[in-house]
């Protein structure tokens, strides 16, 4: 079960150009191309006839032609032609998803197409600015996306899973965190003062001695994650109400692209925003490297968790892993499972949703 | 109504009919484990070389008997030493005088006939030699052939509908056999007959593909034919040719004549596998070798061609298989075949009573 009234990123909008490109997503057949103006189409990646996925066909111009029996369907999904016949039959077509390009990802509408609003696409202008101060990743997750909603809402883990980078124990420990509803997100806050720095922050902040930490990580429904890192000396004083979007003197943001492939897969886009500081092109350069390693740490624990799900005898799913045992630091995982669960039960009750 | 799951997803196989299990050259003397219709069965030839099947399992403790031997007319079990005759009945128990009464296993009738063994899965009393689809050019002097045995995951009637619909030469295999009118303008009949359909089409005065070309040695245009033939539930023999446009094709003559038959039997093991048995026959080329291997690279490709078409359509149909489809006109002779299999399965299972039909997990 998927919210699909939403925006979900299908990928990167230079993964996609005038070509067929198979995705599945929410466990649905999708084909991705773009016109030749370059605007871009997703259609259901089966033909109406005899269901072999159209991204096997060919591009002739704007339209796509099956590989099977020929029949020729426009960007809207409609048949257009079906060779050696005069007419085309009625209901012989497929579905349009609607789809956007905007701040660098290609956003796709799952649900109800009426309901499509562009303005819900969730605001990742950070990225228009940062031009080449960016580093980005494609990553197939073996797991259920709401393994990973947990891990980015969490960040006590830095402290375990990414120990030689952005972690160290005072991060689990030493925390003080704070979960705020605001809106229809939900922010998890955490500081840690006057603490011995993780390695990455040693390395790119220039610290004389011990510093503050904060990091700050939100969520709107149904995976519109953006976490923001900052780091301070630990001289400076850092009060709970200051901008804690801010990096103060060293820090990044990091944007996530998230789309369910199927239940037990996902794939991710993630963007990370380089600090000005950071003017070098080696050590950007090894800062990427850093994100990278330790993006892929997080894919082997998901792996790992979604592994033990589906052996579970008790036929455990995503979804039970709050009711087996929670911490405190789970405070934010739940308010943002509450908003999703609504979100998701509101859309089983509109016959709109139900018809799309 | 029919059956709109186009992958056929647990439905029964018509029992009563010759599948072909294996080309003669795959049994030699060693047995051979084959699945037909989710049935394990063992293939031996006994002392005269002839084919014998049965149930591929020891009456004792259920070893497959393909892991055993052959021992004369006899086939002996991998385990303990049971001996078996082709009538599935235990001859021999090691250390034992006499084997225990019931101690016999299901045989099934298997005949050789066209370089192919057959086997009947239905009742033995009804298997009638006579009924076997004839493949006559497999063994024929002055013709060549080529084939492939290939396992295949998708519903054998995904097969059979590619067969009895040849308009899809012009997409899928437009480097070899295909062109676009065979699509656009062929003249398309469906006609009925007593075990099956015989769709058959005409596509005159039209460039040739380009396979037809090279080996018909075509500088003019063509009338070409392709004659589908299918036997219900799982055989076909394909006559492909061509003649020089306006030549009298048509009435059975015409200049430059080139054909080949390609004969099919679509075996299925389950209801998301099949053995595909196929095999082109030709007597052009008969004297040029290095022509006839161009010829066979190209079928190869063809079939292969074919075969991942099969493969995508699986898996999207066991993906969303209550998507709804379309039907097209050309899909008048694989409708009829489908529907022919349909009444033939209620058939088999009227004849059979209230008795409950094993469907393959």
């Amino acid at each position: 079960m998927f919210l699909r009234n939403c925006w979900y990123a299908a990928g990167f909008s230079d993964d996609f150009g005038h070509a067929l490109t198979a995705r599945t997503f929410l466990g649905e057949a999708v084909v991705i191309y773009r016109t030749e103006k370059g605007a871009p189409i997703a259609l259901e990646d089966r033909c109406a006839h005899r269901r072999l996925p159209l991204s096997m066909g060919r591009l002739d111009g704007d339209r796509v032609e099956c590989a099977y029996h020929g029949l020729v369907y426009d960007h809207s999904g409609a048949c257009i032609k079906i060779p050696g016949q005069a007419s085309v039959p009625q209901g012989a077509r497929v579905r349009a998803y609607p789809v956007l390009d905007r701040h660098t990802y290609l956003w796709i509408w799952m649900g109800n197409p009426k309901l499509a609003d562009p303005a819900l696409i969730p605001d990742y202008s950070a990225i228009d600015t940062a031009g080449e101060r960016t580093s980005r990743i494609r990553l197939h997750l073996r797991c259920n996306y709401l393994l990973t909603v947990d891990n980015l809402l969490d960040l006590s883990h830095l402290a375990y899973v990414h120990a030689t980078t952005t972690g160290s124990p005072a991060l689990a420990e030493e925390a003080v965190v704070k979960v705020v509803r605001v809106g229809d997100a939900v922010l998890i806050k955490r500081w840690q003062r006057n603490i011995d720095p993780s390695p990455t922050f040693q390395q790119f902040g220039a610290f004389k001695g011990r510093v503050n930490l904060w990091q700050v990580s939100e969520y709107r429904a149904p995976c519109y994650i953006r976490v923001s890192y900052g780091s301070c000396d630990a001289d400076v004083p850092v009060h709970e109400d200051d901008d804690i979007w801010s990096h103060g003197a060293w820090g990044f943001k990091v944007l996530h692209g998230l789309i369910p492939e199927t239940e037990r897969t996902t794939h991710q886009f993630r963007t990370v925003t380089i600090h000005p500081s950071q003017a070098s092109a080696a050590a950007i350069a090894e800062f990427k490297r850093q994100c990278d390693l330790i993006i892929n740490e997080d894919r082997e624990v998901f792996a790992i968790q979604q592994e033990a799900l589906d052996t579970d005898p008790r036929g455990l799913s995503a979804w039970d892993l709050r009711s087996t045992a929670t911490i405190g630091a789970d405070q934010g995982l739940i308010q943002a499972r509450r908003l999703l669960r609504q979100r998701m039960d509101a859309e089983t009750v509109l016959p709109a949703a139900a018809s799309a | 109504m029919l059956n709109r799951d186009l992958a056929r997803t647990g439905q029964d196989f018509v029992r009563e009919a010759w599948y072909l299990a294996a080309w003669s050259d795959e049994l030699d003397k060693t047995p051979l484990g084959v699945i037909l219709l989710g049935e394990s069965i063992v293939l031996y030839r006994r002392g005269d070389a002839s084919p014998v099947a049965l149930e591929n399992r020891c009456a004792h403790r259920s070893l497959p008997l393909s892991l055993g031997c052959v021992r004369g007319e006899l086939i002996e079990c991998a385990y303990h030493g049971l001996q078996f005759d082709a009538s599935g009945r235990c001859v021999h128990v090691p250390g034992q005088s006499r084997p225990p009464a019931d101690a016999t296993i299901r045989s099934y009738p298997a005949v050789e006939q066209d370089r192919c063994i057959w086997i009947w899965m239905g009742a033995p009393q009804n298997a009638d030699t006579a009924k076997i689809t004839p493949f006559p050019w497999m063994a024929k002097k002055g013709w060549r052939q080529t084939k492939l045995h290939a396992r295949i995951a998708a519903n054998y009637q995904l097969i059979i509908d590619n067969l009895l619909d040849l308009s899809h030469l012009s997409f899928v295999h437009s480097s070899t056999v295909g062109s676009p009118e065979l699509a656009e303008s062929a003249r398309v009949k469906a006609e009925p007959t007593e075990d099956g359909v015989i769709v058959s089409r005409w596509t005159l005065d039209v460039p040739p593909a380009p396979t037809y070309a090279q080996f018909g040695n075509y500088y003019c245009n063509i009338d070409r034919w392709q004659i589908s033939r299918w036997f219900v539930p799982s055989t076909l023999v394909i006559r492909n040719g061509s003649a020089k446009a306006g030549s009298g094709a048509q009435t059975g003559g015409g200049e430059q004549r080139f054909e080949f038959i390609v004969c099919h039997g679509v075996t299925p093991e389950s209801d998301r596998v099949t053995n595909y048995f196929w095999a082109v026959t030709h007597d052009f080329l008969y004297d040029d070798l290095p022509a006839a291997e161009e010829f066979h690279r190209q079928s190869h490709q063809v079939i292969g061609e074919d075969i991942a078409v099969f493969k995508a359509q699986q898996d999207m149909l066991e993906r969303q298989p209550l998507a709804p489809v379309i039907d097209i006109r050309y899909d008048a002779g694989p409708l009829h075949a489908r529907r022919m299999v349909d009444a033939r399965l209620a058939a088999e299972l009227h004849s059979r009573g209230k008795e409950r039909i094993n469907v393959p997990a």
